[in-house]
């Protein structure tokens, strides 16, 4: 055993520069595993310990007192059984216009609340930046931390708000974790005022709306004491919600998604580095053929020689595979608090050591079961054809390929190039392999990044609307009904379509026995088609009893084209056709559109007051919008059509491209590391022809292209392939991805500039990574060939 | 060329074994004529081989001058050495080292596409130099699926491919039996016959006799001379006097 060891030991040293590369790989994919599972598996433990600290309440909910009462509603909660605490009714009021900070838009609405002047014992706010006050004081507002990073507001600066006389300045008192509302994700965002100041600012006839937010002893019976609570109130709650899942989604979900990508190529990542392994080992026996007779001839026994391979392997496994896992853990402990920033809560290295050692063993297990396989060619070696012919009497003769004649009009160091391809099929088969990870890797990076740059020009596609100007019919004292205004708005020259957007919640069964879930629909009124509404099938709504829904809900509800349900809308049972399933984005897929004909069969008095204008070819926007607002004063407020959206997905989008970026990076170092080692091993393994060749006449240059073409024409074809997998299996494959986000049918857009450039551009860098060790071919000593 | 085709003033190589330099080769004069046919006689580790390699810029000298008809070998970097070996220099091993992925004529035609772009007329000489060596029919056929001998008779082809100046064969019938070994030293009689010139090591006395000259080397140093072969009719006369004299020279 001593011995065996002895020589395992020996030949990693006498093969440094392999171990290093195989053991590189190795550590690679390790490193991107955990990075992916650990993202995945983790990035929601600062929020739910954040939660936890809080108190946060499990439900929290807002309603117009005018429908449901408070005190009841107070009242009912706190009779259940396993409710710890509930709040009173915070009087909250969203804005509808936009808020400023130094002269520009917030990208979000604010959900304006009074801080109760008694502190309740849940939703604790936690104090990031700012005075140590127990309530905001007059005229000061605390915000959340994502909306204060987002906007790069500190304590102290001045927020704009817009209040019954315009702009009313709000010094920012504090900046707080605010449980439910400091993630990234969530739109609109609660902010504090001091107690009973809403009714001074903001004289609005909608602050007849209440807040409140229920704790329960456990999270899993939230979803049936909501149920209880809806079955009590007849079926139908009229208002908003938010549970513990959308609490979470809103902090992590779009990173939730990119975990997942990363773990599928981390995945196909660790099986590029399985080949890379089986090469190596295979060249490795190879190059040792003799060594190995003479070994059998002075008693090693087969097993001894298979062992001291897979010692071998395995130390270096050992070595890199713990090395990888730390440095994964380093990675996704500084991804996690990079990413929950907002949550301000250490991110606990515990679990990420657990699933460290996991992956660590994992990886180990599946390494040292892949080595016990590839090894046993050494055990099967006969000493005496193996002292005589050495690696020779494995190798097939009539390995003879494409004849030179075929291949006359190439240069002599290409033919060698395309000759030796043969000597090593398998090898060259992996590198193409890798090359086409890569490539495909570089593609999705590039593509993703051009789809979701054109984003905000091709928004129809992504379920939202293809709207150049929003406008909010906003005023109070000098206001505009809703008819006059559409009728004003569609007979301007420069309007190509009209269609309003306000949002409205419905309530929809999702069992025979009384559950419900609220879901958020869009109400509108105009030109659907103008305004680009798409359906993945059936048509939009054109009555009052139609609605399309959004393709999550209708998965989630079982609805489709044809269905009939009835949904509750204000508190008012309606029942609704379906006529139409759509994707989008938006609410990762949850969402239904109805007609404004439904809405007021419901609510008589209900009007909408947001629109959404595209304007005809060649309209300058901003033009157009000064125009607006200069005609109709305070009672409208006009902004950019993807104002809105395009902020709000800024981080998202930032997000995915990161990602995307770094699956690149990742891809790509494992391509080098294995177009690296290949040639380092043909160079090693075919000194003999390199000696031959040189002897011949062929000059370092030659010798050393002849290598690199060869990498070059490997490459190549694993780029056409990667190109190939990528037009025709990509869009299958994303759709999956996305479709957990609403996305069924990504509406991808292939760069042609970006692939123009990528391709040669992945050529390059892998005839790049060739061309640095195949230097090595100029040592090559044709001294050799006289010894044997 | 009136003077010799390739010359060694002084040429010495050492090795580094460790921290001490072992010398394979002393400071050897050596001169061959155009058309000579010159053997390099030795037992194993005389410096035979390490001549071979020095004169066709395939190992560098540790100090001496080479001269191959009249350039400056030692002073070539390694293009220029590689230009000068694929136009003027055939290299034949005692391992044969032929390509074994390419048949017999392609590892014969390759060097010469090195140096042509017209590759018909290096297709035709190859297939005519197969020809000449008795191996024609041989052509498609890989290394593995041929004999010694006939593997040998391609190398000997691709040395020639490109008409070099000089032929260099370091014991060309070391891994032949006796009858593949006469037919190879047949080949090399017959293209030393049309003026070709060959240095060839070997150290068998068989082998030894087709030279015009024998060089004798011992520990990196060249002993002695032999020139009495050619008033000989007989082979086993010629071997008989040749090994009288290598052994009155410490064989």
């Amino acid at each position: 055993m001593r011995a065996v060891a002895i020589l395992a030991i020996s030949n990693l040293r006498r093969r440094r520069g392999q171990a290093v590369l195989v053991g590189t790989i190795l550590g690679l994919s390790a490193l991107l595993f955990l990075t992916g599972i650990g993202v995945l598996t983790q990035i929601e433990a600062p929020v739910h310990r954040m939660l936890e600290q809080q108190r946060a309440s499990q439900l929290t909910f807002s309603f117009d007192a005018r429908i449901h009462d408070p005190d009841s509603v107070g009242s009912w909660w706190r009779r259940q059984p396993d409710v710890v605490t509930v709040s009173e009714p915070l009087p909250a009021l969203e804005l509808r216009e936009s808020s400023f900070f130094r002269g520009k838009q917030l990208s979000r609405f604010l959900f304006v609340t009074e801080r109760p002047v008694e502190a309740a014992d849940q939703d604790e706010l936690r104090t990031v930046a700012g005075d140590d006050s127990d309530e905001p004081g007059p005229g000061e507002v605390w915000l959340p931390t994502a909306l204060a990073a987002e906007a790069g507001i500190a304590a102290g600066d001045t927020l704009e708000l817009p209040g019954a006389d315009g702009l009313v300045p709000f010094v920012v008192g504090k900046i707080v974790v605010d449980p439910q509302f400091s993630g990234p994700f969530f739109n609109p965002v609660r902010v504090w005022v001091a107690a009973g100041s809403l009714p001074i600012w903001f004289q609005s006839p909608r602050l007849t709306r209440v807040m409140m937010a229920v704790r329960l002893a456990t999270d899993d019976s939230a979803t049936a004491r909501w149920n209880g609570f809806v079955r009590h109130l007849g079926g139908a709650f009229s208002g908003n919600t938010l549970d513990r899942r959308g609490v979470i989604d809103s902090y992590t979900g779009p990173y939730t998604l990119m975990a997942g990508m990363i773990v599928a190529f981390s995945a196909l990542g660790f099986l590029v580095a399985l080949f890379a392994m089986q090469g190596t080992i295979t060249s490795a026996i190879l190059a040792d053929y003799k060594t190995i007779g003479i070994l059998r001839a002075q008693g090693f026994r087969p097993a001894d020689v298979a062992l001291s391979y897979r010692i071998q392997y395995l130390l270096l496994a050992a070595a890199a595979l713990p090395a990888g896992a730390l440095a994964g853990v380093a990675v996704v402990r500084q991804a996690i608090a990079l990413l929950t920033r907002t949550v301000a809560t250490p991110v606990a290295t515990g679990p990420l050591f657990l699933q460290a050692a996991a992956v660590l063993l994992l990886f180990l297990g599946l390494v040292a079961l892949f080595v016990a396989r590839v090894t046993r060619a050494a055990a099967r070696i006969q000493p005496a054809e193996a002292i005589r012919y050495g690696a020779a009497a494995l190798r097939p003769a009539a390995a003879r390929g494409i004849g030179i004649a075929r291949l006359a009009r190439l240069s002599v160091p290409m033919i060698v190039a395309i000759k030796n391809l043969g000597l090593q099929k398998r090898r060259a088969a992996f590198l193409a392999v890798a090359v086409v990870f890569a490539t495909v890797a570089a593609a999705l990076a590039v593509n993703l990044d051009y789809t979701f740059g054109r984003m905000t020009v091709n928004l129809a596609a992504f379920g939202f609307d293809d709207a150049d100007v929003r406008i909010t019919r906003a005023g109070r004292r000098l206001s505009m009904r809703h008819p006059d205004l559409m009728r004003a708005l569609t007979s301007r020259a420069e309007v190509h379509a009209v269609a309003t957007w306000d949002l409205v919640e419905g309530t929809f069964p999702t069992d025979s026995s009384g559950g419900t879930r609220i879901v958020s629909g869009t109400v509108v009124d105009g030109d659907m088609a103008g305004l680009s509404y798409h359906n993945l099938r059936g048509r939009n709504p054109e009555g009052a009893g139609e609605m399309s829904v959004a393709i999550r809900t209708a998965l989630d509800l079982g609805l489709d084209v044809g269905s009939r349900v009835q949904i509750h809308v204000m508190g008012v049972p309606v029942v609704l056709d379906v006529v139409g399933v759509y994707q989008s984005v938006n609410n990762t897929g949850h969402g239904f559109r109805v007609r404004l004909e439904a809405i007021r069969s419901v609510s008589p008095l209900w009007w909408p007051s947001e629109y959404a204008v595209a304007l005809n070819e060649g309209v300058d926007r901003d033009r157009f919008i000064a125009e607006v607002e200069g005609q109709y004063g305070e009672a409208v407020d006009a902004k950019p059509g993807d104002l809105f959206i395009r902020d709000q997905l800024a981080s998202i989008i930032g997000g995915l491209r990161m990602t995307n970026g770094f699956l690149a990076f990742i891809f790509l170092a494992a391509a080098a590391v294995f177009i690296v080692n290949t040639t380092l091993l043909t160079i090693a393994e075919n000194r003999r022809i390199f000696g031959i060749l040189k002897t011949t006449g062929m000059t370092p240059a030659e010798l050393r292209t002849s290598v690199v073409a060869g990498v070059g024409v490997q490459s190549a074809v694993g780029i056409v392939v990667g190109l190939l997998a990528w037009f025709f299996v990509a869009p299958l494959a994303l759709a999956p991805l996305f479709g957990a986000v609403g996305l069924v049918s990504f509406p991808l857009e292939h760069s042609l500039v970006g692939m123009a450039i990528l391709t040669p551009a992945v050529l390059v860098f892998c005839l790049a990574a060739a061309w640095l060790p195949s230097g090595r071919v100029l040592d090559v000593q044709p001294r050799a060939l006289i010894v044997e | 060329m009136t003077g010799p085709l390739l010359e060694t003033r002084r040429l010495s190589k050492s090795y580094q074994m460790g921290a001490a330099p072992v010398a394979s080769l002393r400071e050897v004069d050596l001169a061959v004529a155009p058309g000579e046919l010159l053997v390099l006689m030795g037992s194993s580790g005389s410096g035979k081989s390490t001549l071979l390699y020095l004169l066709s810029g395939l190992e560098r000298a540790s100090e001496g001058e080479i001269h191959f008809g009249g350039r400056r070998v030692d002073r070539m970097d390694e293009t220029e050495l590689s230009l000068l070996r694929r136009s003027d220099i055939g290299f034949v091993f005692q391992a044969i080292n032929l390509i074994p992925h390419l048949t017999l004529f392609e590892n014969v035609a390759l060097p010469g596409y090195l140096v042509t772009s017209d590759r018909a007329a290096v297709d035709r000489r190859a297939t005519e130099l197969l020809g000449t060596l008795g191996i024609e029919r041989l052509a498609e056929r890989l290394p593995a699926q041929v004999s010694g001998g006939e593997q040998q008779r391609a190398a000997i082809a691709r040395a020639l491919i490109n008409q070099p100046s000089a032929v260099l064969a370091d014991e060309p019938t070391g891994a032949l039996n006796s009858a593949a070994g006469a037919a190879v030293l047949d080949s090399f009689r017959a293209i030393n016959a049309r003026g070709q010139t060959i240095v060839m090591a070997t150290h068998e006395v068989r082998s030894a006799c087709i030279g015009d000259r024998v060089l004798f080397l011992k520990d990196g140093q060249i002993r002695a001379e032999y020139r009495g072969n050619a008033e000989r009719s007989s082979a086993d006369d010629r071997e008989q006097a040749l090994l009288a004299w290598l052994v009155a020279h410490g064989w």
